[in-house]
């Protein structure tokens, strides 16, 4: 099993100052650059930790947030490219759908690939419901305009005798002829996230790795079932290595202890539902009929727990998040079992994609928590 | 669908929810850009002659009425409303009121005509 530490460089001394939205809506006079300044060097620096203790590393982008200051993806992913020499670098992920020049992405991701000498994982995503607003596409055709941004993206990558014409319907290029080509031949590994069945089966048709992110017991085998259909459809080999699962992890020396490391982490989760209302639903983001679910609901967003009762996700607890299959904490051999048994129950993950880093979780913790997770759980994970 | 009080969703059956939603897909995939408007109509504006009345929600959260105004003011015989406790959709809203500020807007362009 690979292991990724992923951080959304998150700006929390924002969070405090505001009601009920973290994101859109957010005013950055509530940001203090110093500050600012200081986190981005230390996100970073646990980034390059990970080198030294051979986690892989996950970036991704949101915006106009405080729960995520790398709005940018490529910028962390070309620091860390130059700065660390060991691990693979994931991008997951790059919102293509609402990145309106395709061939820029694949120029900046070709770069990365290029400068890391080929340690470039290259995740697609669909992106949040409240990142329409600040990209300001269309979410009725956002999954035409993904189709079409991967399949020009991975043309332009692979195309190497000179410039070539795409007329698209969401793109137009005159000619697309990028430099550089990237290192890996034929191209950095795609991943997607994804959940839904419906969109499982898709990734699974192609082949390529798919990641769940925090959808826990309930939701992740009815994903992972859809993409070995899919695979199977598609001539492909669903190995372990082809599935990825975000979870919070917290590690300390004791039970207590690294629930507690989990407890801080786990305020990026308790934040994530605090989205204005009106960028909750984009018409024509998700299928209507769950669309038209999601207009009646006033409820607030909840967890499913093993029993299948909700645990409201705001206010959820350690043991809550545990037992929904969203994180893992405790000792070294606590965190292990935990990981082993749900990895069992998913039918086996190759990729444990950790949040080592979230919340409210100080430097001199997370590193601790990095560092114990790699000398006691990275070694026994190989067995998996 | 809406008419009288403002809408509880939560009261609509699964099937009309997902009609709804359908007919909101269908506005945003023809009508997402450029803005549901043509921008470039703002310099001829001032051509329209006819009396006109902009309603607009005071709490729309995804268009302010400090746009409805400005629309306002680029029409020439225009005048400006604010409806309170209404968003970006007060003729659904609020639809009872709406059609009272319409109907005062009618007598009050009739009154203007018989005047004449």
């Amino acid at each position: 099993m690979n292991v990724w530490q992923f951080s959304e460089m998150a700006y929390h001394p924002g969070w405090e100052e505001l009601g009920d939205s973290l994101r859109n809506v957010i005013p950055s006079k509530v940001y203090d650059p110093k500050v600012g300044a200081d986190l981005y060097h230390r996100y970073l620096d646990e980034w390059a930790l990970c080198d030294e203790l051979g986690i892989n590393i996950m970036v991704n982008e949101h915006h106009t947030t405080a729960t995520c200051m790398t709005s940018v993806c490529t910028v962390p992913l070309s620091i860390l490219a130059r700065e660390t020499k060991k691990v693979r670098l994931l991008c997951l992920g790059m919102p293509i759908a609402n990145r309106m020049d395709a061939v820029r992405v694949a120029e900046e991701l070709s770069m990365v690939d290029v400068i890391s000498r080929g340690r470039l994982e290259m995740g697609f995503v669909k992106g949040s419901p409240s990142e329409i607003s600040p990209a300001n596409s269309n979410p009725a055709t956002m999954m035409e305009r993904f189709w079409e941004a991967h399949d020009l993206i991975l043309k332009a990558m692979t195309t190497h005798d000179g410039p070539f014409n795409w007329e698209g319907q969401h793109f137009q290029y005159r000619q697309v002829n990028v430099w550089p080509r990237p290192y890996q031949d034929p191209h950095p590994p795609v991943w997607m996230t994804c959940a839904s069945a419906g969109s499982a089966q898709a990734i699974g048709a192609r082949g390529y790795v798919v990641a769940a992110l925090n959808t826990g017991y309930a939701r992740t085998p009815t994903i992972f079932d859809a993409y070995r259909a899919g695979a199977k459809a598609g001539g492909h080999t669903a190995n372990p290595d082809r599935f990825a699962y975000l979870a919070m992890i917290g590690v300390g020396d004791t039970d207590e202890q690294g629930r507690q490391r989990a407890h801080q982490i786990l305020d990026y989760s308790r934040s994530s539902p605090r989205t204005a209302a009106q960028f909750w639903v984009p018409p024509g983001y998700a299928a209507n009929d769950m669309t038209g679910k999601a207009l009646k609901s006033s409820s607030p967003r909840t967890i499913p727990l093993r029993d299948g009762t909700p645990a409201i996700m705001q206010t959820a607890s350690v043991d809550e998040f545990i037992n929904a299959g969203i994180a893992f904490a405790g000792n070294p051999d606590t965190v292990f079992e935990q990981i082993r048994e749900f990895s069992d129950h998913v039918g086996g993950i190759g990729q444990l994609l950790m949040m080592g880093q979230g919340g409210h979780i100080s430097h001199e913790e997370t590193v601790a928590n990095l560092k114990l997770f790699s000398s006691e759980v990275l070694p026994r994970l190989k067995e998996l | 669908m809406f008419a009288g009080a403002p809408p509880s969703l939560a009261s609509f059956d699964d099937p009309t929810m997902t009609q709804y939603a359908c007919d909101r897909q269908y506005t945003a995939y023809y009508a997402w850009k450029p803005y549901m408007h043509n921008p470039a109509l703002a310099r001829w504006l001032h051509r329209v002659t006819i009396p006109t009345r902009v309603l607009w929600g005071a709490s729309d959260r995804f268009v302010s009425p400090h746009y409805g105004e400005r629309l306002a003011h680029l029409l020439p015989q225009s005048t400006f409303e604010v409806l309170d406790g209404a968003g970006h959709y007060p003729q659904l809203e609020r639809s009872d009121e709406v059609v009272v500020m319409l109907q005062r807007f009618d007598a009050q362009l009739a009154n203007e005509g018989a005047a004449q």
